[in-house]
Formats: structure tokens, C-alpha cells, sequence
């Protein structure tokens, strides 16, 4: 008994610190969990976890966008901000009852945007970085020409009552980061553009060479960046009833943390949108924490920064360790 | 486990390895190795793909450290310090280039130890040089060229030469011949009996090719699964005994082929008329339905530029391809695939693999669209056909969600290949289907394209392995610089030394000397 004892524990202990190794991103946000119930008293209501997610939302679903674009290989959309503003703006143009069609416009600017920066990517073989620096300096561009760069106030409260509206308590922009959610993942699992989506991620050249049409997965990729920021703007337009230019500032780093900490590596392989939720979620739980604990902004900044280098770098330390 | 070498009791050996033992992550790759190296050693260090030689090799030279036992240069210990070991004289020349290609060949051969003059570098010292290494070597090249003009070959003698320009006492070669042609590697061989001869240099030279290990080598250990399986004195084992030592038993590889009777080979699948692109100058090759159409040429010869035409991965610029006898202008990779036209390309890490992926995914993905009508994946047909690839391919270990980098190359190669089959293709384009794998994947790959040959498949086998190629192929066309230069039949002439008079014949047009 001993002897079959002694064997069962470890070979069950192996597999925890595999499974654990595997799942680094979704250890850590347990662990924040835990310390902050354990250590500070306002962390663990539902009204708090909520606001968690509600204030995340945002962010997670241009993340949600920008794992598209990390899964496919292509690094970064770094033309986000400009299309958050894009689409809030928009979202906001709209007299009377119209806000439908103004959503809908948003959406297909962004998906343009997106397109564009596929595009450029994909066809021209520009770099990524250099690709949708520059054609998101081109719609911040047509934006600021179009707008002069006033504040843009909502005429209209359709928007405003979607995003800011509750389903049994949980904000509407949760429910629609949840639905991004699953729906990329089904997309990722379920479908054949997922399966070419990972493939290109992997070795694109590889991938063409088995039929894979790559550059149109690409395309394809950076056009859900596009629209999934696109919606991120009509998201901030609703809550905050107006948009200046600047809106969606910091969104396309903040996206890439969330995405990275998470632990879709930026070289592929492993990826899954679920990673992109957890990562949004201890982005948004460090936040709150260190909220509550009442750290000036910039210690925040300075943990933030030491975690997501910290994070990536054990990441990497323990995925090397399988090959 | 003592090397047989003529080792007096007094003279010190250069190197000594006692128990080395290396994991990667939960995977061992040496176990307990101990190795004796004596001055003027000529030793090799041989095995299938994966047997743990190149970690041997990283080990003695500080690339990487042992977890276990040690390892001594002279009196010197090396913990996974390449500095140390280049210190005490050890040189390597790796299996991958380690040349910068936009650097020009002064710049890499002084890499490292640059000569400076009052903290500026000496031009004129680097390319004295680097003269010296391309002296050493018998090329013709100007110091100053750029080393991404250069060609393989050329690459790999340079590096050989900027490891043997510092003097080593110890040197190691891992797969130095990979790229060369048969009188690039005699000429590389007269420079390791002169370096010995000269300054008594000890090598160590890892290969998996026998005939190499013979000609060089003295006395040899041989790896199979990171185990030391037996130290052996050449000039008393043969080669039948040094396989069944690298394998563990006998491996029974395809000597010679009896091509499909020409009465019973099916209609043309591919013809290619004037065929012009990137690298290739006028190709008219075809290939009937059971046929095995050798591809002989030198590294460069434009062979597989003459691929990736055929299967749309680069664009034609004149010329006629038609397959089952439809011209087809505008080929891509997914075009191709539906005309029936599969490629296991050369680079199987470039162009063959996702390597981060698993290997199941890597089994199907050639056969997505057909396992996903409407969009929809089917997951238990995709699951079902990754493990009968992997199956059928006789992938080791059968595993569809193992990573496909924790394969060996024999068994990242069986999945290239195997997993064309399901799409059941009529044209089989191969680019060096067996570089870089054991004998035993060679031995199934061998039989597999034995095999389609003799279901009705059209094979275009493009080889540097001219054993492969005269055994496997039913006829050969042979190319250089882009250009045809030959064909041959089976019959007379079908030797070694006809395809290579052939690979060296002036092309159209060029002016040479012999």
C-alpha cells in the first residue's frame, strides 16, 4: 500500500505543476484573488469584482481584437487608439433616432481600418509596427481634419442606454466583453479560420506551403482588430456621453499587456482568448488593489511595469524548459 | 568505456568528459557519457538524428553546461563557459552557420576578436586575415564581398576556415559536409590531414555519414538516445557493425528499386515547357503518372526554385507548366494543391512545419478545407486523420498533441511527407525528402515513395544524396545554375560520376574554365 502510495502522489503532484506551469496567468490571478480577500476588506464584494470588470471592459475588448492580431503573428495593431477615436466619434455623430446606423457606421470605419492595416501587412509585406503606426496616423489625421479636434457630445441616448444598461446586475459592456470573448474562441476552436489563424501565427511560410491562405487570414485578422477597437470606442462614446481625440490613448499598450500577461505568446503556438480574459482580469484586479490601497499613480505604474516583465519572463523560463 | 587511442601513460589527453549527463526541460538527452580525447585524436562522434551528438559536442566546447559529471580541457574544467574552452583551445564549427550574411567574410572571420589599433579596428589587419583563412582554403573570393552573396558551400569553408585560423589543439566539426559537393568535402579533408600532420590539431568530427567517418576518423563513439552505446576502433569494425550500434538492430534499406514497366506507367501529370523564373532558365522536364523523376544538380543549382515554381510559391516569368496536360498560369500553393500537386519542401523547419504547434495540427493541416465544409471544423474527423497520419507515417511516439519541435528530424520529415497522403495528390514534388534523417526514417521514406510510385503517383525527387537518387529514380534530369544540363536513363552511364560530370558541365552561354 505504501509503495503504491508513494508512487500515486507524485506522478498527481507532476501533473498539478504541469497543468500550473501551463496555466502560470490563471495561478497568479487566483493569487491576487486570494491576498486581496485575505488583506484588504473592500476587495472581496461582488459590487467590487463587477466594478472590476465593468472598468476593464473597455480595454478587454480592443485586447480581445488586438489576440487576433497575436495569434496570426503580426505583434501588434498599434493603429487601435486612432480607430477607438474613429469609432467614438461616429458613435456620436448621430442626431435623434438614428444611433443604430451610427453604430453600424462605426463599425464598418473600423473594419476599414482594420482592413487597410491588413493590407499593408499582408500584401505589402510592411513590418506591423511601421503598417498600423501609419495607418492609424492617417485616421487620426482624416479624424482631427474632420472634427478639429472638438469635443463631441452624444445628441442621442440609445447608445448611452445600451452601454451603460444592466442584465441581472451585470453591466452591458461585461456581457459584451464575454461575448467577444466566446465568440473568438469558438471561432478559434470551432472553425477553419481558427485552425489556419494558429497555423499562420506559427511559421506563416509553412503555413502557405500547406494551402494555408495566408495573407488573407492576415487581413482577416487585423479587419476583427479593427472592428473589435471600433467597438471599444462606441463602448467609451456611450459611457461618457462625448469623445475628444485622445480617447483611446494608452488602449493598444494596456490591450497588448492584457494579451501578453495572459500568455498568448507573441511568437505563437499556444493562444486562446479565454488566456486574453485572464490577463484583463489581473490587469484589472492589480488595478483595483493597488486602488484600494491607495498607491499613487506612479507606484502603480512601476508594479504594473515589473509584473508584466516578471510575468513574461517566468512565461518564458517554463515553456523553454518543454522543449 | 575507455577510447581506444594510442595513448601513452604519459601524455596528458587534451580533453576528458566523465559522466556527462544533460536534460532539457523532463527530456534527457545524454546520459553518463565519458569520453577521452588524446592529442592528434582523430575521433568521431556518430548516431541517428537526436541521439544527443550535437549536445556532446555544445558540451565540450561551454556552449551549454553538463547537469552531471565533468569536463575538463587539459586541467582546465569547462562549466558551460565557451569562453574558457576557446581559451584552452577548443574551436567548433557548428551544423547551423553562425556567419552574419550582411557582414562582408573580413568582418566574420575576425568576429569576436576584431584587430583594433589604438581602439580603432584595423582594416588592414582584418583583411590580412581573412586572406589567410581564404588562402588556407583555395577560394577565390575578395574579402569584402557580402556574406549573403556567397553560396552555401562557400559559407560553410569559411566558417571551417575561421575555426582552424586561430590554431585550436582540439577541433570539432558537426556535419561540416552538409552543403559541400564531393570535391568541396576532399578538399576539406586535405585540410584536416594537413592540420594534423602540421600542428598535430585533434578532431572530433560528428557525422551520421559513414563513408566520412572512415575516410577522417580513427576511432569512433557511437550515441543512440543520448546512451554511449560503444567506443570502437575503425580499422576493426566495419559498417554493418557501426549501424547496428546507431540503430540497435538491423535496418534493412532499400539498395535497389525496380521502376513501374514503362508499358504500365499512366499519362503525364506534369510537363513543364521553357519553364522560366527566379533562378530557373528554361526548364522541360514531365513526368507520367508512376514515374520517379531523379532531380540531380550542387547545392544552388536551382533545383528548388524549380519547386516552388511547380507548386506556386514563386512566380513564373516564361513558359509553359501544365499539369494532366491543362496549362496552368496562375499557381499558388492552395491552386496547386487542388490540381493535385503536393511539395515536402526542403527547409522542413521554414517551409515543412509550425514548430510551436503540435504535431497533430501539423498532420492536418494540408486537409483543413476538406475537413471543414462550410467553415465549420469537423473536430472528431480532424482528430481521426491526425492520428492516422501519424500512424501511418510511423511517427515516433504517435502522439497528434506532442509539440512538433520535441520531434526528431527523421520524424518531423515522416509527418511532412505522410501528411500529403490523405489529399491523395497525382504530382509529388520532393526536395531532398531524407536530408538530415536517420537511417531508419530514410529506409521508410524510401519504401513510401516506392510505394505511391507504384499506386499511380507522378514523383519529381530532387537529391544531393546521389546513392538516393540513382536507387530510387527511374530516370534523371540533372541542373546547374538553372539551367538543364543532362538527363540520364537507367542503363549505362547511371553512376555517381555521370551526374556529377553532368552537375559541373558548363551551362548555355557561360564562359569557364575546366
Amino acid at each position: 500500500m505504501a509503495a503504491v502510495a508513494e508512487r500515486v502522489i507524485p506522478g498527481r503532484g507532476a501533473a498539478v505543476s504541469t497543468w500550473a506551469r501551463a496555466n502560470i496567468p490563471l495561478v497568479l490571478l487566483v493569487v491576487l484573488v486570494v491576498v486581496g480577500t485575505l488583506f484588504i476588506d473592500e476587495f472581496p464584494s461582488s459590487d467590487n469584482f463587477v466594478d472590476i470588470l465593468q472598468s476593464q471592459s473597455f480595454m478587454g475588448v480592443a485586447a480581445v481584437g488586438m489576440t487576433f492580431v497575436v495569434i496570426a503573428g503580426r505583434f501588434v495593431d498599434l493603429s487601435m487608439p486612432a480607430t477607438i477615436a474613429v469609432g467614438a466619434y461616429l458613435a456620436l455623430s448621430v442626431h435623434g433616432d438614428l444611433w443604430g446606423t451610427a453604430g453600424a457606421v462605426a463599425l464598418l470605419a473600423g473594419l476599414t481600418i482594420g482592413l487597410f492595416n491588413g493590407l499593408g501587412v499582408a500584401v505589402l509585406r510592411i513590418n506591423p509596427v511601421i503598417a498600423t503606426l501609419g495607418v492609424g496616423s492617417i485616421a487620426s489625421g482624416l479624424l482631427l481634419n474632420k472634427t478639429g479636434g472638438a469635443l463631441s457630445r452624444s445628441h442621442s441616448d440609445g447608445i448611452a442606454n445600451l452601454v451603460s444598461g444592466r442584465v441581472a446586475g451585470v453591466p452591458n459592456t461585461v456581457i459584451i466583453l464575454l461575448g467577444l470573448v466566446a465568440a473568438g474562441q469558438l471561432l478559434l476552436v470551432y472553425t477553419r479560420f481558427g485552425s489556419y489563424l494558429r497555423l499562420t501565427g506559427a511559421n506563416d511560410e509553412a503555413a502557405a506551403a500547406a494551402g494555408v491562405p495566408t495573407r488573407l487570414v492576415t487581413i482577416v485578422a487585423f479587419g476583427f482588430a479593427g472592428v473589435a477597437a471600433a467597438v471599444t470606442g462606441i463602448m467609451i462614446a456611450g459611457f461618457a456621453d462625448q469623445a475628444d481625440i485622445a480617447v483611446g490613448t494608452g488602449f493598444e499598450f494596456d490591450a497588448l499587456i492584457a494579451v501578453v500577461i495572459g500568455g498568448t505568446p507573441l511568437a505563437g503556438g499556444r493562444c486562446s482568448f479565454a488566456r486574453t480574459l485572464v490577463g484583463v482580469a489581473i490587469v484589472g484586479t492589480m488595478n483595483n488593489m493597488m486602488l484600494l490601497l491607495g498607491l499613487p499613480t506612479s507606484s502603480q505604474l512601476l508594479v504594473k511595469g515589473l509584473v508584466f516583465i516578471a510575468i513574461v519572463i517566468t512565461d518564458r523560463l517554463f515553456s523553454r524548459a518543454e522543449v | 568505456m575507455t577510447v581506444p587511442a594510442d595513448l601513452g601513460p604519459d601524455v596528458a589527453p587534451l580533453a576528458v568528459m566523465t559522466a556527462v549527463g544533460k536534460s532539457y526541460g523532463p527530456n534527457r538527452v545524454l546520459h553518463d557519457v565519458s569520453l577521452t580525447l588524446a592529442p592528434r585524436c582523430r575521433h568521431a562522434i556518430t548516431g541517428e538524428n537526436g541521439a544527443g551528438k550535437s549536445t556532446l559536442i555544445k558540451i565540450l566546447s561551454g556552449g551549454v553546461s553538463a547537469d552531471e559529471g565533468t569536463v575538463f580541457l587539459g586541467d582546465v574544467e569547462v562549466k558551460g563557459d565557451s569562453l574558457v574552452a576557446r581559451a584552452a583551445g577548443v574551436a567548433v564549427v557548428h551544423q547551423h552557420l553562425s556567419l552574419v550574411p550582411t557582414l562582408s567574410v573580413e568582418e566574420n572571420v575576425v568576429l569576436g576578436q576584431t584587430p583594433t589599433l589604438a581602439g580603432f579596428v584595423s582594416r588592414r589587419r582584418m583583411r590580412a586575415r581573412a586572406r589567410e583563412v581564404l588562402d588556407l582554403l583555395g577560394l577565390k573570393i575578395d574579402p569584402r564581398t557580402i556574406v549573403s552573396e556567397l553560396s552555401f558551400a562557400e559559407r560553410q569553408l569559411i566558417e571551417i576556415g575561421k575555426a582552424v585560423i586561430v590554431e585550436p589543439k582540439l577541433l570539432l566539426l558537426d556535419e561540416p559536409t552538409a552543403v559541400l559537393t564531393p570535391a568541396e568535402t576532399d578538399r576539406l579533408f586535405a585540410l584536416l590531414d594537413r592540420l594534423q600532420d602540421e600542428r598535430g590539431t585533434g578532431l572530433v568530427y560528428i557525422s551520421h555519414r559513414l563513408a566520412e567517418i572512415y575516410r577522417v576518423c580513427r576511432t569512433a563513439t557511437v550515441l543512440r538516445d543520448g546512451h554511449q552505446i560503444a567506443d570502437v576502433d575503425l580499422s576493426t569494425t566495419g559498417s554493418d557493425e557501426l549501424i547496428r550500434h546507431m540503430v540497435g538492430r538491423e535496418v534493412d534499406l532499400l539498395t535497389s528499386r525496380t521502376p513501374v514497366a514503362e508499358a504500365d506507367l499512366g499519362p503525364v501529370v506534369l510537363e513543364t515547357r521553357d519553364l522560366r523564373g527566379p533562378g530557373v532558365h528554361g526548364l522541360s522536364v514531365s513526368v507520367r503518372a508512376g514515374e520517379v523523376v531523379g532531380v540531380g544538380g550542387l547545392v544552388g543549382a536551382g533545383r528548388s526554385e524549380f519547386a516552388a515554381l511547380l507548386f506556386g510559391m514563386a512566380r513564373r516569368t516564361g513558359g509553359e507548366i501544365r499539369i494532366e496536360d491543362v496549362p496552368r498560369s496562375r499557381l499558388s500553393p492552395a491552386a496547386a494543391m487542388r490540381h493535385g500537386v503536393a511539395l515536402v519542401p526542403e527547409d522542413r523547419h521554414r517551409l515543412g512545419l509550425a514548430l510551436s504547434l503540435s504535431t497533430g495540427a501539423n498532420a492536418v493541416a494540408p486537409s483543413l478545407r476538406r475537413l471543414s465544409p462550410g467553415g465549420k471544423l469537423r473536430r472528431g474527423r480532424v482528430r481521426q486523420l491526425a492520428a492516422e497520419v501519424l500512424q501511418s507515417a510511423d511517427v515516433r511516439p504517435p502522439d497528434p498533441t506532442a509539440t512538433a519541435s520535441s520531434l526528431s528530424g527523421g520524424n518531423q520529415q515522416k509527418i511532412v511527407l505522410g501528411r500529403w497522403l490523405p489529399t491523395t495528390p497525382r504530382l509529388l514534388i520532393l526536395d531532398e525528402p531524407t536530408a538530415g534523417v536517420d537511417i531508419e526514417a530514410k529506409s521508410t521514406i524510401h519504401r513510401r515513395i516506392d510505394e505511391l510510385a507504384r499506386e499511380g503517383v507522378g514523383i519529381l525527387l530532387i537529391s544531393s544524396d546521389l546513392p538516393e537518387l540513382l536507387t530510387m529514380a527511374d530516370r534523371l534530369v540533372i541542373m546547374r545554375e538553372g539551367f538543364l544540363t543532362g538527363s540520364l536513363e537507367r542503363g549505362d552511364g547511371w553512376t555517381e560520376e555521370e551526374v556529377i560530370r553532368l552537375a559541373t558541365r558548363p551551362v548555355p552561354g557561360a564562359t569557364e574554365a575546366a
